[in-house]
């Protein structure tokens, strides 16, 4: 299979001043997003998930910046683009849903106008004809009745309702590459199921490969083939799904799935879960102030180490653990 | 056992701009002392209200509440005030519910200076040993919140709780806004002082799993109605109503083999404000009766396990 999406050696980082050291948001990325694939990436608040979707969007905040590595997207790299050859692939080949739908819908628009202005942004077409596009684009997403809620505002909708309006507007032009950041925290979990399914079943239709940001195992689990375990800016273990979370190799991977499973865990690890600073990253592994089984090899520079062809761990303990 | 807590048909009601919006509909349920009885629910079924009004954070319209046998609503104002004292809350938003402009250690001696009449080296005191209860360095005492992390700012609120050695608490979804392994942290420090104190606790949450794991009993809620309740383990593994089997299908598992059917919910929830006379549920159920629509199914017992619905 081919990679439609490649991170090589990205690193951003921000507060850079003379006598300030700066704060590596994300240090040595790797990540690749195979086509037709759900890739999960799953990490705790800070790790630099919604940091990563933004590089690949180009949409990092001011005062933020790329500072090495290369994003491929379908054999091009886009971190050097200038805005107006981003605007170009944004909402076309490349797009977004965000955790929260109302703060991505402009709430004094008509959906049906907006959805037609993201269809007519990049497809020269009549209102008329865009309009028809968007009332298949909203029945393809399941609304009932798309003619009424074409000349809804986004605050006559629900949080569910919503969030399948932004799944239109993300798929109505197309996209290659579906970046859904954390797309279902705050709902609930009956419209949460609709919501995954639809995106699921949306995306293989259409072909699309999906980067999937959650901190929620369960969705990781049930929904993705691929995952990779986000930790202080870096991945520290990915692979297909179920080799990953039926054999975790990473002390944090191990620890965090034991987090699932209170009653019945199966490694037993101490993690005090503080965040790391992210001004004292050094060159060795991130996670060894809070790992038990730190020592000074930890402190040295690390390498990714394969657990089999596809599955790939960065630890220096790797192999020296119990399973 | 001896029950700690007793609703018997609570009743609650807003008035929103003229209309009344039921919040809570004849909910009954009891807890034992030093258990933990877990509410679940959607939101807007009006769990979080529940927990106020157990509380008296919100006057109740009719029903009662007592706390060791003591009727909640009778409470005068002294014994009201050492009342609070032993049964005490933790709220869902750490930032939201402290303020940012004291210290730790004023925020934690607050509750003390209410309600005890310690001495200022017995109450720093105390504030230092209840930093150490929940796991904080005694080097706190002189932070500010927003020096806190999130799941630190969430265990000062536990020892905030806790200051003056209450009997129950309310969790109102102590960790909804906290990391996965934060989340287990601090649940296994919940967990650990309920054993060591003897607490009993009320949780409110919308994780299933979270109430699986961590909860002795628990209540179902839909729309201001109980719709089942029971021991965790008989509603967990053998759910009776269809919204609890649609709930439970619709947790994810986080390991990969074990596959689920999803039973995915068609329709809309009824309006708070437009209730029907009949299940509040069948707007949603895939096995509506006509009998459903016509009106409000009964809470049958069967042991400890309680469920509303015709259909059983």
């Amino acid at each position: 299979m081919t990679n439609v999406l490649e991170i090589h050696n990205l690193a951003i980082q921000i507060g850079e001043s003379e006598n300030v050291a700066p704060s590596k948001i994300i240090n040595n990325l790797e990540l690749s997003v195979r086509k037709g694939e759900i890739h999960g990436l799953v990490g705790e608040t800070g790790a630099g998930k919604s940091m990563s979707v933004w590089s690949i969007m180009g949409l990092l905040p001011r005062g933020m910046e790329v500072k090495s590595g290369e994003i491929l997207f379908d054999g091009k790299e886009i971190s050097g683009l200038s805005e107006k050859q981003f605007k170009e692939i944004r909402g076309k080949e490349l797009a977004i849903i965000s955790q929260n739908p109302f703060g991505s819908l402009n709430p004094v628009k008509k959906i049906g106008k907006q959805l037609v202005d993201f269809y007519r942004q990049h497809n020269d077409s009549t209102f008329a004809e865009a309009s028809q596009k968007v009332l298949e684009e909203l029945s393809a997403v399941g609304i009932p009745d798309p003619v009424r809620r074409f000349h809804s505002y986004p605050n006559q909708l629900s949080g569910g309702m919503a969030q399948r309006i932004l799944i239109a507007a993300a798929m109505i032009n197309r996209p290659k590459v579906l970046l859904a950041d954390e797309p279902t925290t705050g709902l609930d979990v009956t419209i949460q199921s609709q919501i995954l399914e639809l995106i699921k079943n949306r995306c293989q239709e259409l072909g699309t490969s999906v980067l999937f940001i959650t901190h929620d195992l369960g969705i990781i689990a049930q929904y993705c083939d691929y995952v990779s375990v986000m930790f202080a800016g870096n991945i520290v273990e990915s692979g297909p799904m179920k080799d990953v979370f039926l054999r975790p190799q990473h002390p944090y991977t191990r620890q965090l799935l034991d987090t699932t499973r209170p009653n019945n865990k199966k490694f037993n690890y101490k993690d005090n879960g503080t965040p790391p600073d992210l001004k004292l990253i050094h060159k060795g592994c991130n996670y060894n102030y809070r790992c038990q089984f730190a020592s000074d090899e930890c402190k040295t520079p690390l390498s990714t180490s394969r657990v089999d062809a596809a599955h790939i761990v960065r630890c220096h303990k790797f192999g020296k653990l119990d399973d | 056992m001896t029950k700690l807590l007793e609703v018997i048909n609570l009743h609650k009601s807003f008035n929103a701009d003229g209309r009344k919006l039921v919040a809570i509909d004849d909910v009954s349920f009891s807890v034992n002392k030093g258990e933990t009885h877990g509410v679940v629910g959607e939101s807007g079924s009006g769990k979080s209200t529940l927990g106020r009004c157990v509380l008296r954070l919100t006057d109740i319209d009719s029903g009662s509440v007592s706390i060791k046998g003591e009727d909640v609503a009778e409470l005068k104002s002294k014994d009201l005030k050492n009342w609070r004292s032993k049964n005490q809350i933790v709220f869902q938003d750490s930032y939201e519910s402290m303020n940012p402009k004291y210290r730790i250690d004023w925020i934690l001696s607050e509750p003390l200076k209410l309600h005890t009449k310690m001495s200022k080296s017995e109450i720093l005191a105390r504030v230092a040993e209840l930093l150490q209860m929940v796991q904080l360095p005694t080097a706190f005492a002189s932070r500010y919140t927003n020096e806190l992390s999130g799941g630190q700012l969430q265990r000062v609120n536990i020892a905030r709780a806790l200051a003056t050695n209450p009997e129950f608490l309310v969790l109102d979804e102590p960790t909804s806004s906290l990391d996965h392994s934060v989340q287990a942290n601090i649940l296994a420090l919940l967990k650990d002082l309920q054993s060591k104190l003897g607490l009993t606790y009320l949780l409110i949450s919308h994780d299933l799993e979270m109430i699986a794991n961590y909860c002795d009993s628990v209540s179902v809620m839909y729309l201001g109605k109980v719709l089942e309740s029971g021991k965790i383990k008989d509603v967990f593994e053998n759910p009776l109503h269809p919204y609890t089997k649609a709930l439970l299908s619709c947790t994810l598992s986080a390991n990969p083999l074990e596959k689920k059917t999803q039973i995915n919910l068609q329709g809309l929830p009824f309006s708070p404000l437009n209730l029907p006379k009949g299940c509040r549920f069948s707007s949603r159920c895939s096995q509506v009766l006509p009998q459903c629509l016509e009106a409000q199914p009964e809470m049958v017992l069967e042991g400890d396990h309680g469920v509303a619905c015709i259909n059983i």
